[in-house]
């Protein structure tokens, strides 16, 4: 009997006990208890952090700016399969995390009810399959805040043009028509970044007649705005410029950010502080230097005592932010539309504007095709150390002319990161060469 | 936000106030029954029959007094037991027979005749077939064991010189495999019990330390002293490790601590100390070697301007002897035991510090231990084992791989002599404050004129360095990294008779472990000097409370014999971590973290519970036919609603066909038991405590506004991992058990498989956890045991065990031919194939070396390797493509033994174990890094014309190497010197120990230690990708002597 009660009470210990399987963290909260996603969306930017330094390497040290040194990163300056060694450091980081924002975009857009939010959100989701595309060409889609895992729908890699078509233009649209131009001032997306990134967008894609309106929207609508071209071009980088009132968007960094890919951050790679790349300054950049005598950008961009950039000082490192979009590169971009679009006159004069800023004459270029080749010159300076060449050269076609050796054109694309080819057991491809 | 806090643990619904309910109601229980029952159950040993009185000593065979032997007359209840000094003295008739009886040891039986005077020298029975096996929640006479369970007295293991219990065992058991994967300073090996069942997660054996379980991971065992063990258990089937249910799946390794005797205090002292080095390999070549070489490459042609540079440095820094200078390592227990009748303790204090043969590893270890057990009455016992611990680790900073591959010509220090190539102009002068006394870099000699004979300004002339990395001994000495760990184990148990066979038993117990971790990196141990300099500091804490109630009945019926129990168990974790960091330190004299440097920080804390309900049922009818069923109900708070609790059932079966009348007569076989067991365990090891809810994990953003995202997939089905077995066995032993054989076969299935699947991260996410798949591990192991020799003074025992184990991917759930890496940059393949093991290595196959004509610079760096090698076409397309991969190996051996000869001679004893292991292969990556494949110099040539038949050394069967070794793993030669005349010494024995004093590697293996594994991180720790070796410290020697001493 008594061997009963302690039974009894035994039970009466593991009813208690069972209460207790239902465990939930503390201080965590759990996925589905969202009702405010403001977060969600401050998410959404953080990820874009981690494709900057990827991108300044693909877009200077891939192109003719700027090299690196050691093996296995010499791999950027050779045209072949075995760039793939780079996945770890850069392209599976970049392609992750802009995946990252996209799904922390998606969950926004489907779930919160401020139409500010959602307008970001589209800004930001355009912003990542723009990068998306620029460097890997055909992509796959995801537009669900709950994609299936199992699904293998959005595996399969969208052609680039569907995904301009279909994601990035309609995105930035919808965020135009939402947004205003109040977040300027705290780094958020706004109005006129989405602008500025659509004209940017048409222009990528040598839409030059849809590429227009927009940046003429933003070059007549930069002062409205607050947004105008620095005086001196040195004041425009660095963490004590950081959203200075030429910057249209840029990825907010902060050294209070621990960035999740651990490597070099981008200054670094610039400022010759990697020892991958301790002298990275290519001397072709600095010939162009050499051959724009009296420019006031020189000794902002380049340093040859020790061949690398100053443009991000080693002084406040990990505070200077990625700039996306900024009134100078724009302005280019416009002018170039305008020569394109047969107003050639007009892009002189925006032209102009900038090469005046940095100290030298107007443009001696009068035809259209001079102009155009005074502007790919001009972007070169004004945007070296940005991030931009390498596209650039694969968007204007130059590629062999400019690197001075004949590269086939499917090295003008990245590798696909190896690990998604893998775990998507070949439904995603890689690009052709790699 | 909440703020994180711990919570308070008399706040939980929780086990100690329960436990004392508990505790209150078993007495109130036993009163009762204690009026009755009265004392008639107490043996009477002092009952008087006759008149004669016998006296002797019992002693063991090396003339070591035996306390407690039972010495009866036989078919009497009459009986006494030796004292301490291994007397006894009891009162026979003449023409009754004394039966001398010991566990573990041949029962003597001697016919009383005339004698006034017997003295017994009992000899160890080897096949201890009358042995008390510990098994979960109870004991179980081997004779009557159904399942598959080894067991491991603690005879010599704590004379071993080794810091660790598990590396004590290597070889001691059959179906478990103990692998130095990484034998620095208090690092844990990898033990696996009948091969790698889960295929995300590591498949460690459950630890059960008295009948507490203390954890899935070999943690606990590196604060444990060998000295305390008495001995350890390995429950290797389904059927014997279902009572531990949701978490038996991969074994159960039962360690049962000494206990007290009674008598008057006896103290005991073991101690040893011995040396260890890492025997001479010559993996790394020296500069006067690879320079001879390269001139009977070059022949009358000069030598090339780096070459000629190296043999002007003329230094020859071996960096083996820098990077392995051997340790010392030393041990010393003492104990006391003792006890009166109804009260007996055991404490013990052990001190040992293990040096380790890296450069800077450590390892030192403190321990206490009290055990204390006490009958309050005739029915109610009391006991509790306390075991605080103190450990302190200095670990390696960096890869034995990146140690040792720096150029044998370059110099440790500046000093006067080697200054003069010290270039201060290279790289824009990053060198030109160096001076005499500081580490010399590779660079440093960078840029040097031939000619002149000096460093050249112009930066344009002779380059030998091969890494812009500082030079690697500043690597190690600039770091350190040291583990603080203190732990408490405890446990308290009260075990009431409650009526005719019944008992109850509480415990109450659990263990808490404080780990502080810290890292100091100084402003010279990396290449970026005081910009990588950092300080982190780690604390975590974990708290297991653990109670149990059991009811156990064990009676005999004629010849029924019945033992059962029930119960249920609660556990309960409370985990937590931080972390500071801080970065940026100008110099070296402080290293503390203060607030301005402060860079980063991140906690975690969580909670687990468990609770179980298990019961078993054994039945033995007259020896012969032998039954045990089990089951045990677990619910675990890591899985999702409807799929917290999971059934864990066994059934096994035992005949004992020595018994039958048909074989009584006979006289060749002493015992032949046949046996089959069947069961199904679980596994939920290595998966969060809340990975079936999806969480939000906080990023930050440059808004100074905290971002949340999801961090993982919710799986609300989450489930346990299953693990199914048979196992058929049996067990001979013949001749008066002079030879003795146990043999067990069996197929265990593994299913619903916890997977961290890689998933495309188009979906935001990069891994799912999901149950997937199917893994069999089948195979056998064979005991032999042997007396050869037991005559007078001279004894020879042989032990020989065989473990065969085969693992197979059956069903991979459409993800068959999934290919994992572990480092895009060395993007090495494997492969998980059905009907393959989980891991095959996978790549192209060798077909010859490619030219030194076609190397760019073939013989520089020194030691250096091309990258490049030709592969066979395998699919004969005349193309080398993907299609000519093929699977190139698997990290798991075939087959392990071990073979145990022991001898004694007189005062001498000595015994030895070869031990060895076949049919691994490992992964070695480490001549990517020595050889330096990818330094540009090792390139095959612009002229080369087969650029397309040949891959990178890394993706072919050249790095997939034979693992197989063979080993003298241990030795120990002893002598007991008479102590007789001395007074207040009772046993004094000398000896020395080796570990590996021999150690064959397989033809084809380069490197230090075909055992090692990295497992640093969850890459390598992937079961996906096992066999990943580069940083694994080295296999090495150790030569010990030592003492034992009792008085």
């Amino acid at each position: 009997m008594k061997t009963l009660y302690i039974l009894l009470g035994a039970l009466l210990f593991l009813t208690a006990c069972e209460n207790d399987l239902d465990q939930f963290p503390d201080n965590i909260a759990s996925s589905n208890s969202l009702d405010d996603y403001s977060g969600v969306l401050n998410a959404a930017y953080y990820y874009q952090i981690g494709s900057a330094t990827p991108l300044a390497v693909m877009g200077d040290f891939r192109a003719d700016n700027a090299f690196m040194f050691e093996a296995p990163y010499t791999e950027f300056d050779e045209f072949d399969a075995d760039l793939t060694v780079m996945d770890d450091q850069f392209f599976g980081p970049f392609y992750t995390a802009l995946y990252k924002s996209i799904l922390s975009a998606n969950n926004v857009i489907e779930n919160s009810e401020s139409e500010m939010e959602v307008g970001e959100a589209k800004f930001l989701r355009g912003l990542s399959y723009f990068k998306l595309v620029k460097v890997f060409g055909d992509v796959p889609v995801n537009l669900s805040a709950t994609p299936s895992t199992t699904d293998p729908s959005i595996l399969t890699r969208q052609p680039a043009d569907q995904v301009y078509d279909n994601v990035i233009i309609p995105d930035l649209e919808e965020a135009i028509t939402t947004l205003d131009n109040s977040g300027l001032s705290d780094g958020r997306a706004t109005q006129i970044a989405a602008q500025a990134l659509l004209g940017k967008v048409y222009v990528q894609r040598g839409d030059f007649s849809n590429a227009e309106a927009p940046l003429g929207a933003v070059v007549n609508g930069a002062a409205a705005a607050g947004i105008m071209l620095q005086e001196n071009f040195v004041d425009i980088f660095g963490e004590a410029n950081d959203l200075n009132a030429e910057i249209i968007f840029a990825t907010q960094m902060s050294a209070s950010i621990v960035d999740e890919y651990g490597f070099s951050e981008f200054w670094s790679w610039y400022g010759g502080l990697d020892t991958k790349s301790l002298n990275p300054l290519e001397q072709d950049l600095v010939d162009a230097f050499e051959a724009s005598p009296g420019d006031l950008r020189r000794e902002v961009t380049i340093d040859t005592s020790v061949m690398a950039s100053p443009k991000f000082p080693q002084t406040g490192g990990p505070d200077h932010d990625w700039i996306e979009l900024r009134l100078g590169d724009i302005i280019l971009l416009y002018a170039e539309t305008l020569n394109e679009n047969g107003n050639t006159a007009q892009a002189i004069t925006f032209l102009n504007q900038i090469r005046n800023r940095a100290g030298l004459e107007d443009t001696t270029a009068t035809s259209q095709s001079e102009v155009r080749q005074a502007i790919y010159d001009e972007r070169r300076l004004e945007l070296a150390f940005e991030g931009q060449r390498w596209f650039d050269l694969v968007r204007t076609n130059t590629v062999d002319e400019e690197m001075g050796q004949t590269i086939n054109s499917n090295y003008y694309l990245f590798p696909i990161p190896v690990s998604e080819v893998l775990s998507s057991f070949g439904e995603i491809t890689q690009n052709e060469g790699y | 936000m909440k703020q994180p806090r711990m919570k308070k643990f008399t706040t939980q619904p929780g086990i100690i106030p329960l436990g004392i309910c508990l505790l209150m109601l078993c007495y109130f229980v036993s009163s009762p029954v204690k009026a009755a029952h009265p004392t008639t159950d107490v043996i009477d040993f002092i009952s008087i029959i006759s008149e004669a009185t016998i006296t002797g000593t019992v002693t063991d065979n090396n003339s070591t007094p035996l306390i407690g032997v039972s010495v009866y007359v036989k078919g009497t209840s009459t009986g006494t037991v030796t004292d301490l000094d291994g007397n006894y003295s009891i009162e026979v008739d003449s023409d009754q027979t004394l039966v001398f009886s010991y566990t573990g040891y041949v029962q003597q039986e001697i016919p009383v005749g005339n004698l006034t005077s017997i003295d017994v020298t009992l000899a160890e029975d080897i096949n201890q077939l009358n042995e008390v096996i510990v098994i979960g929640y109870g004991t179980q006479k081997k004779s009557h064991l159904t399942g598959a369970v080894s067991k491991v007295t603690n005879e010599r293991l704590d004379q071993i010189p080794v810091a660790r219990v598990d590396d004590a065992l290597a070889g001691q058991v059959s179906g478990i495999n103990i692998q130095s994967t990484n034998p620095a300073a208090g690092e844990a090996p990898t033990i696996r019990v009948r091969g790698q069942g889960s295929i995300s997660f590591n498949s460690t054996p459950l630890v059960v330390l008295d009948g507490i379980v203390v954890g899935n991971d070999a943690d606990f065992l590196s604060s444990l002293d060998m000295n305390d063990v008495a001995s350890v258990e390995v429950l290797k089937d389904a059927a014997s490790s279902a009572i531990y249910g949701s978490r038996g799946a991969n074994g159960i390794i039962m360690i049962t601590t000494k206990e007290g005797k009674e008598g008057p205090t006896r103290f005991d002292y073991n101690g040893y100390m011995g040396m260890k080095e890492v025997p001479d390999n010559d993996y790394l070549t020296t500069v006067d070697d690879w320079l001879s070489e390269a001139r009977s490459y070059y022949g009358d042609e000069e030598l090339p301007d780096k070459l000629q540079y190296i043999e002007r440095v003329g230094q020859q820094t071996d960096w083996q002897d820098v990077m392995m200078d051997g340790g010392m390592i030393q041990s010393h227990a003492l104990s006391a035991r003792g006890g009166t009748k109804n009260t007996n303790f055991r404490a013990a204090l052990s001190y040992l510090n293990d040096q380790g043969v890296l450069l800077t590893d450590n390892f030192s270890k403190l321990n206490f231990r009290l055990n204390l057990n006490t009958k309050v009455n005739n029915h109610v016992k009391f006991g509790v084992n306390l075991n605080p611990s103190y450990t302190k680790q200095r670990r390696f900073p960096i890869g034995v791989h990146d140690a040792v591959r720096q150029a044998p010509w370059l110099p440790l220090y500046i000093d006067e002599n080697n200054i003069q190539y010290l270039s201060r102009f290279t790289r824009g002068g990053q060198f030109a404050d160096a001076q005499v006394g500081d580490y010399f870099w590779e660079r440093m000699f960078d840029d040097y004129n031939l000619d002149n004979g000096a460093p050249d300004p112009d930066g344009s002339a002779t380059d030998i360095s091969s890494t812009s990395n500082t030079n690697a001994l500043a690597k190690v000495l600039e770091r350190e990294r040291y583990r603080y760990q203190t732990k408490i184990y405890a446990n308290a148990f009260v075990s009431v008779d409650l009526a005719d066979g019944f008992f109850f038993k509480q415990t109450v117990g659990g263990d808490m472990r404080f780990t502080r971790s810290t890292t100091w990196l100084g402003v010279e141990a990396t290449r970026n000097g005081a910009r990588d300099s950092e300080s982190i500091l780690g604390t975590s804490n974990q708290l297991h409370a653990v109670s149990e109630s059991t009811l156990n009945f064990n009676k005999d019926f004629g010849k029924h014999e019945i033992s059962a129990v029930a119960g249920f168990a609660y556990e309960e974790w409370q985990r937590d971590f931080s972390e500071l960091e801080a970065a940026g330190y100008d110099n070296d004299f402080i290293q503390t973290i203060p607030a301005a440097n402060l860079v980063g920080g991140s906690t975690f804390e969580a909670e687990e519970s468990l609770v179980s309900y298990l019961s078993r049922f054994n039945y033995a009818f007259d020896d012969k036919y032998l039954v045990s069923l089990s089951a045990r109900w677990d619910g675990s708070s890591k899985f999702g609603p409807d799929n917290k609790f999971g059934f864990f059932p066994a059934i096994s079966a035992g005949w004992n066909i020595g018994r039958e009348g048909f074989l009584s007569d006979n006289t060749i076989i002493e015992d032949f038991k046949l046996r089959a067991s069947y069961g199904i365990t679980g596994s939920n090891a290595g998966i969060g405590e809340y990975d079936h809810i999806g969480l939000l994990s906080p990023v930050g953003t440059g808004f100074g506004l905290t971002g949340f995202n999801p961090s993982n997939i919710a799986n609300p089905e989450l489930r346990w991992e299953k693990l199914i077995e048979f196992n058929p066995g049996l067990d001979v032993s013949v001749l008066d058990g002079r030879f003795g054989l146990s043999f067990d076969y069996y197929i265990r299935t593994s299913e619903d498989l916890l997977l961290n699947l890689p998933i495309p991260s188009v979906t935001g996410f990069q891994s799912a956890l999901v149950n997937r798949g199917v893994v069999e591990n089948r195979g056998f192991e064979l005991e032999l045991r042997s007396r050869n020799v037991s005559s007078g003074n001279f004894s020879w025992n042989t032990t020989a065990l065989f473990t065969h184990n085969k693992n197979t991917l059956i069903d991979f759930a459409g993800a068959s031919g999934l290919i994992s890496i572990i480092d895009s940059k060395r993007a090495a393949e494997w492969i998980a194939l059905e009907g393959q093991p989980i891991a095959s290595f996978y790549g192209y196959v060798v077909k010859e070396e490619i030219g030194l004509d076609f190397i760019k610079s073939p013989f520089f760096p020194v030691n250096g390797q091309s990258q490049d090698i030709y592969v066979k076409d395998l699919n004969g397309d005349g193309v080398i493509d993907t299609d000519d991969r093929t699977i190139l190996g698997s990290p798991y051996p075939d087959l392990i033994w071990s073979v145990n000869n022991s001898f004694r001679l007189g005062g001498f004893d000595f015994s030895f174990m070869f031990q060895g292991s076949h049919g691994a292969e490992v992964r070695n990556i480490s001549s990517q890094y020595i050889k330096n494949e990818f330094n540009s110099n090792q390139d095959y040539s612009s002229e080369f014309p087969d650029g397309d038949l040949v891959q990178q050394r890394i993706f072919t069967s050249d790095d997939i190497q034979n693992a197989s070794y063979v080993a003298l793993r241990n030795l120990n030669l002893g002598y007991t010197i008479p102590t007789n005349s001395v007074r207040g010494i009772r046993n004094l024995r000398i000896y020395l120990g080796a570990q590996n004093l021999l150690y064959f590697m397989a033809e084809g293996y380069e490197g230090f230690n075909p055992e090692g594994i990295d497992l640093t991180n969850s890459a390598e720790r992937n079961p996906l990708t096992y066999g990943y070796q580069r940083r694994p410290a080295p296999i090495f020697r150790t030569i010990s002597g030592g003492v034992n001493l009792s008085f």
